[in-house]
């Protein structure tokens, strides 16, 4: 009879005994390594950009000048790139989602429920991953768990804490803030039948289109972010720039609108949130 | 240094188990010694997080676990020129046994191999294994199972293999 665990552990046992490890002091200087030789990469990558975003200024300006066709399918959301790739080892991604799934722990039922990786957007202006994760709710149950972060490219990150859905009645809800030394954030989560998201500003800039991140089939609601800048100064003195927030479904009709701005205290609310 | 305090104790405790759990699924301890001192590189970067995980072991196992599965592809990439240079110098396992052990763990897929270490060395039950190695828990008794037939048949027990 062959007992597998006795006889893999003795080839674990041999592998400790003879192979030889450098040490705490040598792992840490090779993370040291690694990281430099990251940001030199990311150096790189952004001084490419930079050369072919200037390269590529004139052809930009043509298509902009475009007539904006109907709203039939989500536009992409200006900046804001979806990942939908699997978070690799190591990777920002998945140290992201290892944050989230530590906070949706605090959910109706803790750690038996895995936590799900939603969706997430690279922003390539302020550098930043933001990244959704929820918790089915437990069965019998209607309500679910979801929390969200932004991430700069080291994973040091802002996260918003595991939230309980209250209603998912409301078609549309929303929270904001500011991310330490990092841009402004507008998220909450949105009818299926919403695929576009438009926000307007109160001071004069153009509307920005929103990310929609759909959640598929498991989840009755989807979710969005867009993120912005605007002088703190803007906002002590007269709230954020934010203002209204238009959800559009694919036929381009009005599914919902609600005021999101001016004053506030860093989290305004669509009604119904 | 606050942002490593505590790495080398976590280190010194973890790091004879890890390379013990590596070497079955990588078969070569050169290649084991390699992929957990990476797996601790990475950790070491993120300390001042993952110390406050439950189990820090378990995030630098999974990463190691797939480094191993990298490395794994690439090896296979480059199997004729490594073929061409002669095999690999590798220490000896302990025993004979453990030599045709090593031999048939090496003939397994990847997934499979992993699979069985988690399982049957590391003891981590069916759905931990399967968050470790990102597949569905299904999938993983499936693995197990033709794993443990395949490892049977190579070491002549075809029937009865223990878990």
């Amino acid at each position: 009879m062959l007992d597998l665990h006795q006889r893999l552990q003795e080839l674990a046992d041999a592998a400790t005994r003879d192979g030889i490890t450098p040490g705490p002091a040598h792992a840490i200087r090779r993370g040291r390594q690694r990281r430099r030789r990251i940001a030199a990469g990311v150096a790189s990558l952004l001084v490419a950009a930079v050369v072919a975003g200037a390269a590529g200024t004139g052809e930009l300006g043509d298509r902009s000048a475009r007539p904006v066709t109907p709203a039939t399918t989500p536009p992409p959301a200006p900046d804001l790139q979806e990942r939908p790739d699997k978070p690799r080892p190591g990777s920002l991604q998945e140290d992201a989602f290892q944050q989230l799934t530590s906070e949706l722990r605090r959910c109706p039922g803790g750690s038996t429920i895995r936590a799900d990786l939603i969706g997430s957007v690279w922003s390539e202006k302020y550098q930043r991953l933001w990244m959704v994760a929820a918790k089915q709710p437990p069965a019998g149950k209607k309500r679910f768990c979801w929390t969200s972060g932004l991430f700069d490219a080291t994973g040091n990150g802002s996260r918003w804490g595991a939230r309980r859905v209250a209603s998912l009645t409301a078609p549309l809800t929303s929270l904001g803030g500011k991310a330490n030394s990092g841009p402004w954030v507008i998220e909450g989560r949105v009818a299926k039948e919403a695929t576009r998201l438009q926000l307007r500003f109160r001071d004069g800039r153009a509307p920005m289109d929103l990310a929609v991140i759909d959640s598929g089939d498991r989840y009755p609601v989807n979710f969005y972010v867009g993120l912005f800048s605007q002088p703190d100064a803007s906002f002590q003195q007269d709230g954020w720039a934010a203002d209204i927030l238009t959800a559009v479904d694919a036929a381009g009709r009005t599914v919902t609108s609600c005021r999101v701005g001016p004053r506030g205290d860093g989290t305004p609310k669509c009604p119904g949130n | 240094m606050a942002d490593t305090e505590g790495f080398e104790e976590f280190y010194t405790a973890t790091v004879g188990r890890l390379l013990g759990a590596l070497f079955p699924v990588t078969g070569d301890l050169h290649e084991a010694e390699e992929v957990v001192q990476e797996a601790y590189a990475r950790a070491s970067t993120r300390w001042a997080r993952l110390r406050d995980y439950d189990v820090p072991e378990a995030w630098v196992r999974r990463v190691a676990m797939n480094l191993a599965a990298d490395r794994g592809r690439r090896l296979q990439r480059q199997a004729r020129a490594l073929l061409r240079a002669g095999p690999p110098a590798h220490v000896p396992p302990a025993s004979v046994e453990a030599m045709a052990l090593t031999e048939a763990l090496r003939a397994l897929p990847m997934h499979q191999r992993q699979a069985i270490v988690l399982h049957h060395l590391v003891d981590l039950p069916v759905e931990e294994v399967a968050a470790t190695l990102g597949a569905r828990a299904g999938t993983v008794k499936s693995w197990l199972a033709r794993g443990r037939r395949t490892l049977a048949a190579q070491l002549g027990d075809p029937e009865e293999v223990r878990s």
